[in-house]
């Protein structure tokens, strides 16, 4: 050995090892490659220098580096109303092994009670929950994205996964439902039809031949080495939630007028149906009807919509309402109408927060 | 500095060469680093049958003077495979080219020159040929072994 030479190898490999450092090995040397290598030796006998002599060819196969990421797109739950259909989530799946690879998709929720991607707690199961492929447009298009498994993806190649599922009734606002989807690596041996999951070579070796290795971390409910990947998402519930509540109070009677009046026959009561929306979206086409108590007379004329309420109690205020389920002649877009002891209202919206009553008087038989 | 040429091996060969009582014989080991919980490091060269994108191979090559006489002026050249990427020399004392094998030296002291005429220090991906020179002639029966690691694209 001779001390300079090796001073200065030493240092050499230093700063190999620096430029080497974070090297990504993602779109690496095909898997199957054959490398070869022959080295040659020269020298000289009694001073006459001979041939060259070449090596043995000392080779080796490339083997299958399995690596993939699926990666939720957007960073955020997707918001959605109870009973919504179709509704999407996306993500995105990349290979990055040596090799060209088909995927498995397999869309999975979270357990009711379990913390959602974005920090919901699960409190529904989404139904007719799909994978489909995106055909390149970037966008789920019912009609065109209908491959369930990723068709020969080149290494280093990249596909948008749309999840799409039926959102349940009686999620409350702000109730999560978590969803799931795992990419699993297969063979992609056949042009459109899906590989069958590959399996990594087991410890006993082939010299010579192609192993599969699996080279992928844990996902979100994938453990590493296991040539799956997995990324989660959530679809948060944005719901109305309407209280309804209904208040009674006696207007005037008989006997002492407006001035603490009683519950007398001749009296007339107020009735006052309190709508409150403490969602978080607008509630729109509210239906609300009410029969007319028995032993009491609708008084005709005395329907009011959308009116308002003040410390919980109502305001005598709202639009005025015909009696008829007609709009025509009202200046507002509710409907008031009575008819044969049922008193019905329609109000257009109740918004995120607001409180609306409809009120109507009877009198006491 | 003495020329050589380098050639390429028939495809398939696999004994030893022979010529004039010098033998060279190349093999490739899968180098495996393990660190255990104290953060030592152990090195292992397994046959390589599992090397994946970014695996690291050490290629030795073993030497053999099955002559009666001493031989001189030795030098054992080694392109660097394709798709291999060159890491460092692991036995004997090896200097790299990065010009296909015209000069020889440390990486650290070599230069690439790009197109735009401007040049930059050379890196491990550059290296193309390693080279060992032995500076004492090898006696009768000497044996030994040179050998670089290189990392798989």
């Amino acid at each position: 050995m001779f001390p300079n030479e090796r001073i200065l190898r030493l240092m050499a490999f230093t700063a190999i090892s620096a430029v080497l450092a974070g090297t990504a090995w993602a779109n690496g040397t095909t898997a199957g490659q054959t490398i070869n290598n022959t080295a040659t030796i020269g020298y000289s006998v009694g001073g006459v220098q001979q041939p060259d002599v070449n090596s043995n060819q000392a080779s080796f196969v490339v083997d299958m580096l399995v690596n993939l990421s699926v990666a939720e797109l957007g960073g955020s739950a997707t918001v959605v109303v109870p009973g919504a259909t179709g509704q999407v989530t996306t993500f995105t799946v990349t290979n990055t092994s040596n090799a060209v690879l088909d995927f498995r998709l397999l869309p999975s929720q979270s357990a009711d009670g379990a913390t959602t991607k974005f920090g919901g707690t699960d409190a529904g199961t989404a139904t007719n929950v799909h994978a489909y492929v995106d055909n390149g447009d970037n966008v789920f298009n019912a009609a065109d994205d209908t491959a369930i498994y990723i068709d020969q993806l080149a290494a280093d190649g990249s596909i948008k996964v749309f999840l799409v599922a039926d959102m349940p009734f009686g999620v409350a606002n702000g109730g999560a439902i978590g969803i799931t989807l795992t990419a699993f690596a297969a063979s992609a041996a056949n042009a459109a039809q899906m590989g069958s999951d590959l399996v990594s070579t087991p410890g006993a070796d082939t010299p010579g031949a192609m192993d599969i290795v699996f080279g992928d971390a844990a996902g979100a409910s994938d453990s590493s080495r296991d040539g799956s990947y997995s990324d989660s998402d959530e679809y948060r519930v944005a719901s109305a939630t309407m209280s309804i509540t209904k208040q009674a109070r006696v207007i005037s009677d008989p006997v002492n007028g407006t001035t603490n009046p009683r519950s007398v026959p001749g009296a007339i009561i107020e009735y006052c149906i309190v709508m409150q929306n403490s969602g978080s979206v607008s509630a729109t086409t509210l239906q609300i009807s009410d029969n007319v108590p028995t032993h009491t007379t609708f008084v005709s004329g005395s329907i009011r919509s959308a009116g308002t309420v003040t410390s919980g109690s109502c305001n005598a205020d709202g639009a005025i309402e015909d009696d008829d389920a007609s709009d025509s002649g009202e200046p507002d877009t509710a409907v008031g109408s009575y008819s044969t002891g049922l008193v019905a209202v329609t109000l257009a919206a109740v918004a995120a927060g607001e409180t609306r009553t409809a009120l109507f008087r009877a009198t006491i038989d | 500095m003495r020329l050589f040429i380098v050639a390429i091996a028939a495809l398939g060969l696999a004994a030893p060469a022979f010529a004039n009582g010098v033998t060279l014989e190349s093999s490739v080991r899968e180098e495996i680093v393990t660190v255990d919980a104290k953060g030592r490091q152990t090195v292992t060269l397994t046959e390589p049958t599992a090397v994946a994108p970014g695996d690291v191979v050490v290629i030795r090559i073993a030497y053999e003077n099955t002559s009666a006489e001493p031989v001189a002026d030795v030098v054992i050249s080694n392109p660097v495979p394709e798709h291999l990427r060159f890491m460092g020399v692991r036995e004997g004392a090896g200097m790299v080219s990065v010009d296909g094998g015209a000069t020889f030296g440390a990486l650290v002291d070599l230069k690439i020159r790009e197109a735009d005429q401007t040049s930059r220090p050379a890196t491990a991906a550059d290296v193309t040929h390693v080279r060992w020179r032995f500076q004492q002639p090898l006696a009768p029966g000497a044996t030994g072994a040179v050998a670089f690691a290189a990392r798989l694209d």
